[in-house]
């Protein structure tokens, strides 16, 4: 039996959308952008497809923006609006991001920091939720946006997304959040939250990979970030990946239409998972307790290797993720930057694994996993110890 | 983990051979990583110039554990010299590993440089 924890990662596509995506494949051949029969016939699809995710996000229609998938989203976000400022706003020179913002989202800060914006990044509290308390000091008149992700792809904490948008707001900055973690798993009323742009990635809720959407408010300044032939509104231009968009439309109609169900099961399970790690002892869940997304499960194991221990549940067929990578290795990035931030203990850091739970998941794989978590770190301990 | 670890390494990370301690242990040799916290605890039982049995206790990526396990085979039975003669090269050449990762090289080294202390301690004698 073959169980994936690695929902944070990738998810694998919804049956039902595999055959959808296949048919809308062979039946859809047209440029959605051609004037005949068969590039209006794509262009229909698209604007259904554009029109359904609106609709899941409590958005409109033209305040979606297609992309490749939540790094270009992210990019565009950053860049396409700085760029859009730069001359109307030239006071505006400060970006502040979080320290446990993804690397779409870091790298992208850090090329701004090179081309002479003001960087900040906020620190986080021991439980992954970013200072507000620190924000409130940096977001000022000369911050020109303030990204800050809707929850962590690591130890999946949710941030208080109302409360920055509001600070943002009332400094006149934009606000983007990076929602592709919360996509699906958390109800999305974007115009509640209050952010001007919002990322997000088909593959993260049970669509297809190398598609994913930005949301731009209405009125918010962006500019392209690649040129050609003026699509989407001249702001991303590439032929229209109609197939992509149409599968992720439907997977996140499906997925929307029941977070609550899967939020009731993943209780379930992370509370079976977590009365394991009693029983195992020395385990931490990183992150906090409450408001993190349903079913994201960072644990700190004392006395193990979290390679080792995703090393032994691999074998098992069990498919998890580590947070850290062997630091021995010359090449390697080193441990959590998302945990280091929260100020976990090295030795726990080095110890942990991601478990994310997904649609495909059943009670009989989680049952599985857990009898396989405590046979596995029985066996480590039992290296380290003798 | 098929693609990222070897066969051999496999065999030594799911099935660490010499695991354990020795209460009797003639010295004891220590590696261990600060970067991450991670380390390898060998006990050495010497008689006369030949290392008799060998033991160790590892918390470790599964390239530390499997190179551990490789070393203590390699070392067990024979002479100091012997050991002291062992190039790491053989441990990554075994382990299928590039020498980029120095947890590879961590469990012989360190016994090497407790083999090392100790003959000159027992030669000073």
């Amino acid at each position: 039996m073959r169980v994936y924890l690695d929902h944070a990662a990738t998810t694998p596509l919804l049956p039902e959308i595999v055959t959808y995506y296949a048919d809308v494949l062979s039946e859809y051949p047209g440029n959605a952008s051609s004037l005949h029969y068969e590039g209006q016939h794509s262009r229909q699809l698209y604007n259904w497809a554009k029109q359904t995710i609106a609709d899941c996000i409590h958005v409109d229609y033209d305040e979606i923006i297609f992309t490749s998938g939540g790094t270009e989203a992210d990019n565009m976000a950053l860049f396409g609006c700085l760029k859009a400022i730069k001359n109307s706003h030239p006071e505006r020179k400060k970006v502040i991001t979080s320290s446990i913002e993804h690397e779409a989202v870091i790298e992208s800060v850090k090329a701004l920091g090179k081309m002479g914006y003001e960087i900040v990044f906020a620190p986080v509290s021991a439980n992954g939720i970013v200072e507000i308390d620190y924000l409130k000091q940096q977001i000022d008149e000369k911050t020109a946006i303030c990204s800050i992700m809707f929850a962590n792809n690591e130890v999946g904490t949710i941030q208080p997304i109302r409360q920055i948008s509001t600070l943002c707001q009332k400094a006149g900055c934009f606000f983007h959040t990076d929602a592709v973690q919360a996509m699906g798993k958390v109800e999305q009323d974007v115009n509640e939250l209050g952010v001007d742009m919002l990322s997000a990635s088909a593959h993260k809720f049970y669509g297809p990979k190398g598609v994913g959407f930005l949301y731009i408010k209405k009125g918010t300044p962006l500019e392209p970030v690649f040129y050609g032939g003026g699509h989407e509104g001249g702001l991303r231009s590439g032929t229209e990946n109609v197939p992509g968009v149409a599968a992720m439309a439907k997977a996140l109609k499906i997925v929307t239409g029941k977070i609550e169900e899967k939020r009731m099961q993943y209780q379930k399970w992370t509370d079976q998972i977590l009365n394991t790690c009693k029983q195992i002892q020395g385990v931490q869940l990183n992150g906090d307790p409450d408001k993190r997304t349903p079913g994201s499960l960072s644990l700190s194991f004392s006395g193990i290797n979290g390679e080792a221990l995703m090393g032994m549940l691999s074998m098992d067929e069990i498919a998890v993720s580590t947070a850290s990578a062997c630091r021995s290795h010359s090449h390697s990035k080193g441990g959590s930057h998302v945990l280091t931030a929260m100020n976990c203990p090295l030795e726990f850091i080095n110890g942990t694994i991601r478990v994310v739970l997904g649609w495909d998941n059943t009670d009989e794989q989680i049952d599985y996993f857990c009898d396989k978590l405590m046979e596995k770190v029985t066996l480590l301990r039992r290296l380290s110890n003798g | 983990m098929a693609e990222r670890y070897s066969q051999e390494l496999m065999k030594h990370f799911t099935d660490p051979q010499n695991i354990g301690k020795i209460d009797n242990s003639t010295l004891a040799a220590t590696g261990f990583n600060e970067s991450d916290g991670d380390g390898v605890k060998f006990y050495l039982k010497i008689e006369g110039n030949i290392l008799q049995d060998v033991k160790y206790t590892i918390k470790g990526c599964p390239r530390a554990i499997a190179a551990s396990s490789l070393t203590s085979q390699l070392i067990k039975g024979k002479r100091i010299s012997e050991i002291m003669e062992l190039d790491e090269q053989r441990i990554f050449e075994e382990l299928g590993i590039d020498q980029s990762f120095t947890c590879i090289s961590m469990p012989l080294e360190a016994v090497k440089k407790a083999l090392k202390e100790y003959t000159q301690s027992n030669q000073k004698e």
